[in-house]
């Protein structure tokens, strides 16, 4: 099997169109090159097996010559390794373009990627509550984790801390919003379950008899479910067993 | 999608290529491709269609271009090779 490269000069570039479909369809070559020269002359280069590239190079020529247009071909069999090399330096051309197009490729991945930062810090963004300037974000999520790790279920102080930033002046909410989850503490210790249960009437509360066996803890949270009780919240906490179950008496009576 | 013919109508000079061009696209249901300018003056403007649309119209192009200026070449491929398409400047 030879190879050889077919040269073939055209004017026009219609008759360099009808020159390559006609060669592309009689046999089974590859086009190579195409170069403009000056004065409209176009210059193609194909390479195949040497009998493809003569029936190729024929048929390009009967195309061209119907068009009665100028043609000048010539057919290199088994081309000398300095041409090879010529082909080679085309080769290399066309590496370059490849080598462009992987830039341009790159540089598209690249702002792919950019983009894609992007969405991740919109989404960011979006995790924390929106419409806020990025300083007090940045300082919500330097902050933000040890507060809610303070407060374990923080859903409701971040609300309020959102609504503190979203007023204004950051350094106050911040202010609150270490405040908060203190009260919120101090609140769970002090007021355990109250808002989930119902108070109970004085008609409810056990006997005094009963609360003689009952603990200080079991009295408080006795107090505060009680409806109507003389005293309240910081006032239950620091009252001991008897000053409770002299208020029992007395609500009793 | 099937392959259209391709309509080539070559011209010395832009102003002739332009006025085949518009001839082109009032005679058929053309779509205007491209032009391609090799040096030299040498312009062609690049069509495709139907077979019909592209014969009709590179006829009626190729009679403007003669009027106004120097018709080099026409040339109409019912249905060009793959590897044809190559050769022809990229849409857009």
């Amino acid at each position: 099997m030879e190879m050889a490269f077919g040269l073939i000069e055209i004017k026009g570039f219609a008759a360099v169109i009808a020159a390559a479909d006609a060669m592309f369809k009689t046999a089974d070559i590859k086009l190579m090159n195409k170069e403009y020269l000056s004065g409209g002359t176009v210059f193609l280069q194909i390479e195949g097996e040497s009998v493809s590239v003569q029936y190729a190079i024929e048929a390009a020529e009967e195309a061209v010559k119907r068009m009665s247009i100028f043609v000048n071909t010539r057919i290199i069999i088994n081309p000398a390794a300095v041409i090879n090399s010529s082909t080679e330096k085309e080769k290399t051309i066309s590496c370059e373009e490849e080598k462009e197009q992987d830039n341009q490729e790159k540089t598209k991945s690249k702002s792919e990627t950019l983009i894609l930062h992007e969405e991740t810090e919109s989404i960011d963004e979006k995790a924390i509550p929106q419409e806020k300037p990025e300083k007090e974000i940045e300082k919500e999520i330097e902050q933000g984790n040890p507060i809610n790790s303070d407060a374990e279920n923080s859903g409701e102080i971040i609300y309020k801390e959102t609504e503190a930033v979203k007023d204004g002046s950051f350094s106050e909410s911040y202010k609150k919003s270490v405040e908060l989850p203190l009260k919120e503490t101090e609140r769970d210790t002090l007021f355990p379950e109250e808002s989930s249960e119902e108070k109970l009437s004085i008609s409810n509360i056990p006997p005094i008899e009963e609360m003689d066996n009952m603990n200080v803890h079991e009295l408080r949270h006795l107090a505060r479910i009680t409806e109507n009780f003389p005293i309240f919240g910081r006032d239950i906490s620091k009252a001991n067993r008897k000053e409770l179950l002299d208020y029992f008496r007395t609500i009793l009576k | 999608m099937t392959i259209e013919a391709l309509g080539i109508i070559e011209t010395k000079g832009l102003a002739s290529a332009i006025e085949a061009a518009d001839t082109m696209l009032k005679t058929a249901d053309i779509k205007l491709t491209g032009k391609e300018i090799i040096g030299g003056g040498y312009v062609s403007v690049i069509i495709r269609g139907d077979v019909g649309s592209v014969k009709a119209a590179t006829e009626a192009g190729a009679e403007a271009a003669r009027k106004t200026g120097e018709l080099v070449s026409v040339l109409v491929i019912p249905r060009p090779h793959h590897d044809t398409e190559s050769l022809l400047p990229k849409k857009g």
